[in-house]
């Protein structure tokens, strides 16, 4: 690790609530994840209403005229394409109908959810109330509690008072926060009111927790998932297993439920995971208001909790790990692989359905793609991408805080996108269907076909959270001199967002298309001349592209400009829970060298001018005319510049790689991007000094191939001009024995 | 003795117990009792913590004394309105409930006059409400110490005869 430490005051505890609650995603992921999940079974049920039998009949005859469209009896990818355009076309025409069905009953059973989810939402408290045979704790029962509770939510300055219920029959020491949205509860035990006579610094720990939650703002997230849950359950689940069971189709069963029962596991771990999160948090937060040492001491009495599987359904952690991370909340911001796994799984899930239902609109509509992006991968991409980057982009964000804060050991960012990956590939294993249906998958498809696109997602997530890593270790230092980070990494969070939809929707389209093509011709070349089309005429042509490469290296380098500013690292105020005048350290890393590369990357884009002066030299002087206007000299002329453009460009990329020692990747794409700039330019000109035309679709083709594509190329050559460097740096020098003597 | 009148009986002298024994629990003690004489097992059985969402953890049953001096004061009781039978001719149900209420300190009369009128216990009648009540209280798991004291302060809330 490139750094030196700087002493500068700091105090004990690392603060949790200075970034977003990551666990304010994983809510609104798992409602996402009913949803999504519930669009499977709407879909599912089309199939079972008898009034719709005839509905399916035709439905499936529409498919057959893409039966027909093979990659191998078109002459050129162009002629597949069009075909396949032609195809799409009649079957959108001869399944709208279908469609439409689709979309009411998909449309009204989610309508249904949210109405009953609203419901089960609002009623809860009162069931709460009913079955807990709670009552209002009145003046009249205990006045002296009653003032108590008055004044500790005066003290801690909670914005709305809850109301104090309590059941003098439960004789435990526990307390319960629960309510609606302007209608907050706290209920108390019997046992916990007899502890306000008897040991009320524990019966003021355990209230301070419970207003900790309200004050987290934990209870309207928590019971409207709850609801939406019980929703899913009511609306979905029974009915489906009901009508499935009448249908006596023992196979559907058994792969239906094959299929649910890990989702419905995975949802319902997941949110007891992150249950268990909220109540750290609502402990670190009632030890901001009155110390850590009752609240300890509290904890330490609660029976331990069981081990095993009963440990994961429960939705409080063990106490001893409650106490610990009161001490150490550094421990809140350790990466966690397997909840990365389980966003992929629920994500894969998810996506696929929203995918079909953006599909049916796509094919009632006419509209499918935008800017050349398909809408139905677009649109998925756009709803879960940012849950994905709130979710894992923010605890990587807290993870580098705490690594540079110097108190937790680094994690490998990288590891969390491989989970996330494995999650996103091995999600699709739920979707498998015996139906026919768009967005689902089969064996063959997953195990061989997706292989490769598969194994490029792993690593684009893997290089894309140590990106997003790298982008938080350089502006954490910019916000330590703010008084909030909040501003920095929700702005992060929003250009990787916007980057990894692009990243996605161009992979996924490509694993797509793929899997259609192989599905007709299982041949690689065929595949090969397909895409290749579709690379070098869209992806590299779109302004999206160029957008993510510039974003890349945009946003870690933008922190310089801020970070030169300062002249020392200071303590944040928002860094650390405890004012406290214990000295700390904060890692000062190397400083960006965003000018050497902009110096080298303008060098690189020279020496392409002077070349490319001399070829144009050597073109018009020395190459026969004849030769120079056909056409295949063109194209292979115009390939030379290109690709000589994009090989210089990676060569700059490495040169800064290695020279820098601090984000060299990021700053070796930022000089290629300049020197790709000043190549597109030197183009234009050229073409102009010869007297040929220059419009805004050539300009932008020229830019879109030199840099879009030099920056592709020099991605890859500086990644492994960085592995190099790396191995190189780190590697420890060994002497033979003999040459450790001294001399004289 | 009405059973309802019983009841309220021992709840007064039961709530007595309990603000000399355990104050804290004064303020469950109205609902508590009302239970209790609803479902006594039940009340006495006591409930185990659950996890619940957005709660504290998982939390042990306090012990509670207030169900045990509710069903030690029903058996004290139910031991005094025997003995009182026995001692007296007539059976009326009301004159009987009279005789026992006056039997406790906190229902004697404030004038000296009518003390001679008063029932008492016999000190051989009143060791045996204190076995009673120390036994009731070991059965009902609590300890020595509290045992005695709740058996000596259930004693001492009886009239004693002069000797």
């Amino acid at each position: 690790m490139d750094t030196n430490s700087a002493t500068i005051h700091r105090p004990s505890r690392l603060n949790p609530f200075a970034f977003r609650s990551d666990t304010d995603s994983s809510f609104v992921l798992l409602i996402i994840s009913v949803l999504g999940s519930s669009l499977v079974f709407f879909n599912m049920l089309v199939y079972y209403l008898p009034f719709l039998h005839q509905q399916i009949v035709v439905f499936t005859d529409c498919s057959l005229a893409f039966l027909k469209v093979k990659p191998t009896n078109y002459p050129d990818p162009y002629a597949y394409a069009d075909a396949l355009a032609a195809a799409s076309a009649t079957y959108d025409r001869c399944s709208s109908t279908f469609h439409v069905i689709l979309f009411a009953i998909s449309a009204g059973g989610i309508a249904l959810i949210l109405t009953v989810a609203a419901g089960i939402y609002w009623f809860f408290p009162m069931w709460k109330l009913r079955r807990g045979k709670l009552v209002p704790l009145s003046s009249e029962d205990a006045p002296q509690v009653v003032d108590y509770l008055s004044n500790l939510c005066h003290e801690i300055g909670l914005p709305a008072r809850p109301r104090f219920v309590w059941n003098p029959l439960n004789l435990t020491s526990g307390a319960l926060a629960f309510g609606r949205l302007r209608g907050y509860y706290v209920a108390l035990s019997g046992g916990l009111v007899t502890q306000f006579y008897t040991d009320q610094p524990a019966f003021r720990a355990i209230v301070l927790h419970e207003l900790a939650h309200l004050r987290n703002a934990d209870v309207n997230k928590t019971y409207f998932t709850v609801a939406i849950w019980w929703a899913f359950v009511a609306v979905v689940l029974l009915p489906f297993v009901v009508i499935v069971l009448l249908q006596s189709q023992i196979a559907i069963t058994l792969d239906l439920g094959l299929r649910v029962l890990p989702l419905t596991a995975l949802v319902y771990l997941t949110r007891n995971a992150v249950l268990r999160t909220r109540e750290y948090y609502a402990d670190v937060r009632a030890s901001t208001w009155d110390g850590a040492h009752v609240l300890g001491r509290v904890l330490k009495a609660l029976p331990h909790n069981r081990k095993g599987w009963q440990a994961m359904v429960s939705v409080h952690p063990d106490p001893d790990e409650r106490r610990r991370v009161l001490d150490e909340t550094q421990r809140l911001f350790r990466l966690n692989f397997w909840r990365a796994f389980g966003v992929g799984v629920a994500v894969t899930i998810a996506f696929s359905n929203i995918q079909e239902l953006v599909s049916w609109i796509g094919s009632l509509t006419g509209i499918k793609q935008v800017d050349f992006l398909a809408l139905e991968l677009l649109v998925p991409a756009i709803i879960f991408v940012p849950v994905i980057v709130g979710v894992l982009g923010l605890d990587t964000w807290r993870a580098t805080f705490a690594k540079i804060a110097g108190d937790e050991a680094p994690h490998d960012a990288g590891l969390l996108g491989l989970s996330l990956g494995l999650g996103l590939v091995l999600g699709r294993f739920l979707l498998l269907s015996p139906q026919p249906l768009l967005g689902t998958t089969d064996l063959r498809s997953l195990l061989i076909y997706e292989l490769p696109w598969n194994i490029l997602l792993l690593i684009l997530l893997f290089f894309f959270y140590r990106w997003i890593a790298a982008g938080a270790s350089v502006w954490l230092e910019v916000a330590a001199n703010h008084r909030s980070p909040r501003l920095i990494y929700t702005s992060g969070l929003i250009i990787a967002s916007v980057i990894l939809v692009i990243w996605l929707e161009h992979l996924f389209s490509y694993r797509d298309l793929s899997n259609i093509i192989l599905q007709e011709s299982f041949s690689v070349s065929v595949v090969i001349d397909n895409l290749k089309p579709q690379f070098l005429e869209v992806t590299l042509l779109q302004v999206s592209t160029f957008l993510a490469f510039v974003c890349l290296w945009a946003f870690p380098l933008a922190a310089s400009i801020w970070r030169e500013r300062r002249a020392t690292v200071a303590a944040s105020s928002w860094a650390f829970l405890d004012s406290s005048s214990q000295s700390a350290r904060w890692s000062v890393q190397e400083p960006l060298r965003p000018l050497l590369a902009m110096m080298i990357g303008l060098v690189g884009g020279l020496i392409y001018c002077f070349l490319l002066l001399l070829i144009e030299i050597w073109r018009h002087s020395y190459v026969p005319v004849a030769i120079t206007n056909t056409d295949q000299f063109h194209l292979w002329f115009a390939l030379v510049l290109l690709t000589g453009g994009a090989v210089l460009q990676a060569i700059v990329a490495v040169i800064v790689t290695v020279w820098v020692r601090r984000l060299g990747v990021l700053q070796g794409l930022f000089a290629a991007f300049l020197a790709g700039c000043v190549m597109t330019a030197a183009l234009c000109i050229t073409n102009l000094l010869y007297g040929e035309s220059l419009d805004l679709f050539y300009v932008g083709s020229v830019l879109g191939w030199m840099v879009n594509g030099g920056a592709m190329l020099a991605l890859l050559t500086a990644l492994v001009a960085s592995a190099l460097t790396g191995w190189i740096r780190h590697k420890p020098l060994q002497y033979p024995p003999s040459s450790c003597t001294l001399s004289t | 003795m009405a059973y309802s009148d019983q009841n309220q009986l021992i709840a007064d002298l039961a709530r007595d117990i309990v603000a000399q024994t355990a104050p804290q629990e004064l303020p469950l003690f109205r609902t508590m009792s009302a239970a209790y004489f609803k479902n006594p097992d039940k009340v006495l059985k006591g409930q185990s913590g659950k996890d619940e969402m957005l709660g504290f953890g998982v939390a042990e049953a306090v012990v509670m004394l207030t169900p045990s001096i509710l069903a030690i004061m029903s058996q004290v009781v139910q031991f005094v309105m025997a003995e009182v039978q026995k001692s007296v001719a007539t059976n009326t149900a009301d004159v009987i409930n009279d005789l026992v209420t006056r039997m406790f300190k906190k229902f004697r009369p404030a004038d000296e006059k009518d003390h001679q009128n008063v029932p008492a216990l016999t000190t051989e009648q009143l060791t045996r409400v204190r076995n009673l009540a120390y036994q009731e209280a070991h059965k009902l798991a609590l300890p020595d110490a509290q045992a005695g004291l709740l058996a000596d302060s259930i004693v001492g809330s009886l009239v004693v005869a002069p000797s």
